[in-house]
C-alpha cells in the first residue's frame, strides 16, 4: 500500500492495481459482452421464427451476413445460425455473468466488506483482468476468420469440435483457447478472493459476520480453484485434438489414432460444468439474501444456516456432475446414484429459499429497483430449480434431453437467476461506485420491462421443449410434431425482442446518470455493511483506518438503536 | 527505531508472509486438480486400450530420462541447500546454489527436448497413438512450468544481487520447485515406466 499515492493516467485507469478500478474494468467488460451475447440471442430468435428470411433493418440486416459466403444477404443460415448459439452461450456464460458477479463486484466489494485496504495480490489482480482482456481479443478475433466462429455448441462435445469430422475452420481452436485464457484470469481471480478472505478481515469480522455476498464470493472462488484448472486440462487436451493432430477424444471410423474416448471429455467437462452452475448461482444468492434484508429492513432469517446451506450446496455440486449425461449410456446405477446426490441439493436450497421468505415476512419492505430485482430472482430461481427436479430425474430427463425444456430451465436458474442478481447488485451499489445515483423511473421500467417478458419468453421455452422442440434445430416449420406450437414460437420470438429493447433503457440509465445524475449520498440506503461507511469518492486504500467490527451485517430496526433503523458493522451497539 | 515499531514490523511482515504462503499453497492446489485431471485422462485411455504396453521407447529414450530423473530430485535436494546456506549465513552465499539448481533444471529440460528429438527421429510420434500423445503432452506442461520455475528462480537471484531478496521467498518457490519434482516422479513411473 506504499505507493497510492503515486499515480498517472495509466497508472489510475488501465494498469491500476486498486480492486475498485478494477472492478469497474471488469464490470464494462462484462456490460459490453451482455450487449453483445444479448444481440446475438436477438438474432437467434430472428432466425427462428422467420427462419431464412433477411434480418430487418433494426437488427443490422444492412450490415450482417453481407459475405459471399452467406446464403444471401442479411440472412442467417444453417451455419451461421450453429454459430450464434455457441457463441451467445459462451460469450453469456464466460464473458458476461463471470466479469459482472464475480469479475466486478467480487473485486469491488470483497475488500470493502470485509473491512481491508485492498486485495491480498494487487498485482495478480491487475494481470487476472489484462489476461481477461486478452481471452476477449481472441475470442472477438474468432469473428474475422474466414469459416467464421465455434459452431460445437457452448460445451463445444468432441468429434464436432475436432477438426475430424467436426466443425471446419479454426474458430473451434480459438474458442478454446479464449476460454483457456478466461480460466487463467478466473483462476488468479479466485486465488486472490481466497487469501483475501481468510487473511484480511478487519478485527472483529469472523465468518460469520461476513456478508453474505461475501460468503457467496467466497465459496464461489473455492469452487472456481478446485475446478477451472479441470476444466482447463480438459481445453488443453482438447485444443490438442484441434491443432497438434491428436485423437484423444475422438473414436470411431474417422479417427486414425485408435482409443481415443468422446465421453472422456463430456465427464472433465461436466466436472467443472456443474460446479460452474453453482460459481455462477452462489455470489447471486449471497447478493439477494443481503438486499432482501436491507430493504426488508430486518435482519436476514436465519443468517448462520443460509449460509451453511450455502456451504453444503457448494460441497454436493462437485458431486453431481453425471446427471448432464444420463443419455450417454451411463450404468443405471451409476445415473441412480447420480440423481439420489442431485435430488438432495434440493433440500439445502429449499432451506434458504424459505430463509428468504422468512426475511420479508412482516418486513417493512421498499419497493427499490434493486429489490424488485433481488425479490424477482426468488420467482425466477424458484420456477428455475421446480424445474430442475425433471431434469435431475432420470425417466423425465430422457424424454426432456436437449429439448428447449432444458434451455428454459437453465435460462431460468443461470440467465434469469444470476442476470437479475447483477441487476440487483448494479443499481445496489451504482452509488458506491461512481457517486451518481441511478434513475429511479428508468430503473423501475427496466424492471417491469424486463421481468415480464423474460417469463414469457423462458416459460414458455419450456412448454415447447414439453411439445418436442429439438434444442439445436435451425428451421422448426420442417416438423410436422411442431406446427401446433409454432405460434408460440413467433409469441416467444416478439417477448425476447421486447425483453431486448428493454436493455437499452438500463443502457441509457447507466449513461445518463454517469454524467447527469444525481449525486449520491454515502449511504442511500441506509444499509449497514462496511462498504457504506468510506467516504465518496472512495479513497486509495479504502478506509482512513481498518474499522473494528462489532455487529453482524444484518443490524436492522434492532430494538436496542433508538433513533433510527440500522446500525453499522463497525459502531459498537449501546447495552 | 524503538522496541516495540521494531516488533510490529516484524509481526507485519510474518504475517505478508503467511498471506503469500496461502496464496501458493492455493495455486499449487489449483495446479494438482490441473495435472490429476490430465493423469485421470491417462488412466482411462490406457486402460480401455488393448496394446497400450506393447508401445516402446527404446532403450536409449527410457535410460536418458532415469538419468533425467535424477538430475531433477538433484536440483530438489540443491534447491535445499539454498534455505538451509541462506538461513546459516547471508543470502549472497547462497547464490551458488541458485546457480547450481537453475542449471540443474536447464540440464533437465535441454535433455528432455533431446529425449522428443531422438523419439520423434524413431517415429515415436505426438500423432502415432495415445501413448506417444500422453506422453508429449504430460512431459511438455511438466516443462512449461519448469520453464516458469527457473524464470522464477532467475528472478530471485536478481533481486538477491539487488539485497531485496527475503529468506522466505525460497519457501515459495520452493514448493513450487519440489512440487514439479515430485508431479514428475508421478509422470515418470505411471506415464514412462510402466
Amino acid at each position: 500500500m506504499s505507493n497510492h499515492d503515486k499515480k498517472s493516467i495509466l497508472s489510475k485507469y488501465i494498469f491500476s492495481t486498486d480492486h475498485k478500478v478494477i472492478g469497474k474494468q471488469f464490470l464494462w467488460v462484462g456490460i459490453f459482452f451482455l450487449m453483445f451475447g444479448g444481440f446475438q440471442a436477438m438474432l437467434i430468435r430472428w432466425s427462428l421464427s422467420n427462419t431464412l428470411e433477411p434480418l430487418p433493418w433494426w437488427l443490422l440486416g444492412n450490415f450482417l451476413y453481407q459475405s459471399s459466403s452467406a446464403i444471401g444477404p442479411g440472412i442467417i443460415g444453417p451455419d451461421a445460425y450453429n454459430q450464434l448459439f455457441t457463441m451467445h452461450g459462451t460469450i453469456m456464460i464466460f464473458w458476461a455473468i463471470t466479469p459482472i458477479l464475480i469479475g466486478a463486484f467480487g473485486n469491488f466489494l470483497i475488500p470493502l466488506q470485509i473491512g481491508a485496504g485492498d486485495m491480498a495480490f494487487p498485482k495478480l489482480n491487475m494481470i487476472s483482468f489484462w489476461t481477461m482482456f486478452l481471452a476477449s481479443v481472441v475470442l472477438l478475433a474468432s469473428y474475422l476468420l474466414p469459416m467464421g466462429t465455434a459452431a460445437a455448441g457452448w460445451t463445444a462435445y468432441p468429434p464436432l469440435s475436432t477438426p475430424v469430422g467436426g466443425i471446419p475452420g479454426s474458430g473451434q481452436a480459438y474458442w478454446t483457447l479464449a476460454l483457456t485464457l478466461a480460466g487463467t484470469s478466473t483462476l488468479m481471480g479466485a486465488i486472490n478472493y481466497i487469501t483475501t478472505i481468510v487473511r484480511f478481515r478487519a478485527p472483529g469480522m469472523d465468518y460469520f459476520k461476513m456478508p453474505l455476498t461475501t460468503w457467496g464470493l467466497f465459496l464461489t472462488s473455492i469452487l472456481n480453484a478446485l475446478f477451472v484448472p479441470i476444466i482447463a486440462a480438459g481445453l488443453i487436451i482438447l485444443l490438442l485434438d484441434q491443432v497438434a493432430g491428436t485423437q484423444f477424444l475422438v473414436a470411431g471410423n474417422k479417427a486414425t489414432i485408435p482409443g481415443g474416448d468422446p465421453l472422456l471429455y463430456q465427464h472433465v467437462f461436466w466436472i467443472f460444468g456443474h460446479p460452474e452452475v453453482y460459481i455462477l448461482i452462489l455470489p447471486a444468492w449471497g447478493i439477494v439474501s443481503d438486499l432482501l434484508a436491507v430493504f426488508s429492513r430486518k435482519p436476514a432469517y436465519g443468517y448462520k444456516v443460509t449460509a451453511i446451506c450455502m456451504c453444503t450446496i457448494t460441497a454436493l455440486s462437485t458431486v453431481v456432475w453425471g446427471h448432464h449425461m444420463y443419455t450417454t449410456g451411463m450404468s443405471p446405477l451409476l445415473g441412480k446414484a447420480f440423481m439420489f446426490l442431485t435430488l438432495i441439493i434440493s433440500i439445502p436450497s429449499s432451506i434458504f429459499f424459505l430463509n428468504w421468505l422468512g426475511t420479508l415476512w412482516k418486513g417493512a419492505i421498499r419497493f427499490e429497483a434493486p429489490m424488485l430485482f433481488a425479490m424477482s430472482v426468488m420467482w425466477v430461481f424458484g420456477l428455475g430449480g421446480l424445474t430442475g427436479l425433471y431434469n435431475a430425474t432420470i425417466t423425465s430427463d430422457i424424454y426432456l434431453h436437449d429439448t428447449y425444456f432444458v434451455v428454459g430451465h437453465f435460462h431460468y436458474t443461470m440467465a434469469a437467476s444470476v442476470l437479475f442478481a447483477g441487476f440487483a447488485a448494479i443499481y445496489f451499489w451504482f452509488p458506491k461506485m461512481f457517486g451518481k445515483e441511478l434513475d429511479k423511473k428508468m430503473g423501475q421500467a427496466h424492471f417491469w420491462l424486463s421481468f415480464i417478458p423474460l417469463n414469457l419468453v423462458f416459460f414458455n421455452m419450456m412448454v415447447m421443449g414439453y411439445a418436442g422442440h429439438h434444442r439445436r434445430i435451425f428451421d422448426p416449420t420442417e416438423y410436422e410434431f411442431l406446427k401446433p406450437v409454432l405460434g408460440l414460437n413467433e409469441f416467444i420470438t416478439i417477448s425476447a425482442f421486447v425483453l431486448g429493447i428493454a436493455q437499452v433503457i438500463f443502457m441509457i440509465n447507466i449513461i445518463y446518470s454517469m454524467f447527469k445524475g444525481k449525486k449520491a449520498e454515502k449511504n442511500p440506503w441506509k444499509a449497514a455493511t462496511l462498504e457504506w461507511t468510506v467516504s465518496q469518492p472512495i479513497p486509495h486504500g479504502n478506509f482512513l483506518e481498518i474499522p473494528q467490527v462489532y455487529n453482524g451485517p444484518h443490524e436492522y430496526s434492532n430494538p436496542k438503536i433508538k433513533d433510527r433503523d440500522w446500525i453499522s458493522q463497525s459502531e459498537p451497539m449501546a447495552s | 527505531m524503538d522496541k516495540i515499531t521494531a516488533h510490529n514490523k516484524i509481526r507485519q511482515n510474518e504475517s505478508e508472509q503467511m498471506t503469500s504462503l496461502i496464496g501458493m499453497v492455493i495455486l499449487l492446489g489449483s495446479l494438482a486438480m490441473f495435472f490429476i485431471t490430465i493423469m485421470a485422462s491417462y488412466g482411462i485411455l490406457r486402460v480401455r486400450s488393448s496394446n497400450w504396453g506393447m508401445i516402446r521407447m527404446g532403450n536409449l529414450a527410457v535410460l536418458l530420462s532415469w538419468f533425467n530423473l535424477i538430475v531433477l530430485m538433484g536440483s530438489s535436494y540443491v534447491f535445499s541447500k539454498i534455505s538451509k546456506i541462506a538461513k546459516e549465513t547471508t543470502l549472497t552465499a547462497s547464490i551458488r546454489w541458485v546457480d547450481s539448481t537453475i542449471i540443474c533444471g536447464v540440464i533437465f529440460l535441454g535433455l528432455q527436448i533431446f529425449i522428443w528429438s531422438i523419439l520423434s527421429s524413431n517415429g515415436y510420434l505426438m500423432t502415432s497413438h495415445q501413448a506417444g500423445s500422453i506422453f508429449y503432452m504430460a512431459s511438455g506442461l511438466h516443462g512449461i512450468h519448469l520453464f516458469i520455475g527457473i524464470f522464477l528462480l532467475l528472478w530471485f537471484k536478481q533481486k538477491i544481487k539487488k539485497q531485496e531478496a527475503q529468506v522466505f521467498e525460497i519457501k515459495l518457490i520452493g514448493l513450487f520447485w519440489h512440487f514439479l519434482t515430485i508431479l514428475w516422479l508421478i509422470i515418470f513411473f505411471s506415464v514412462i515406466i510402466f
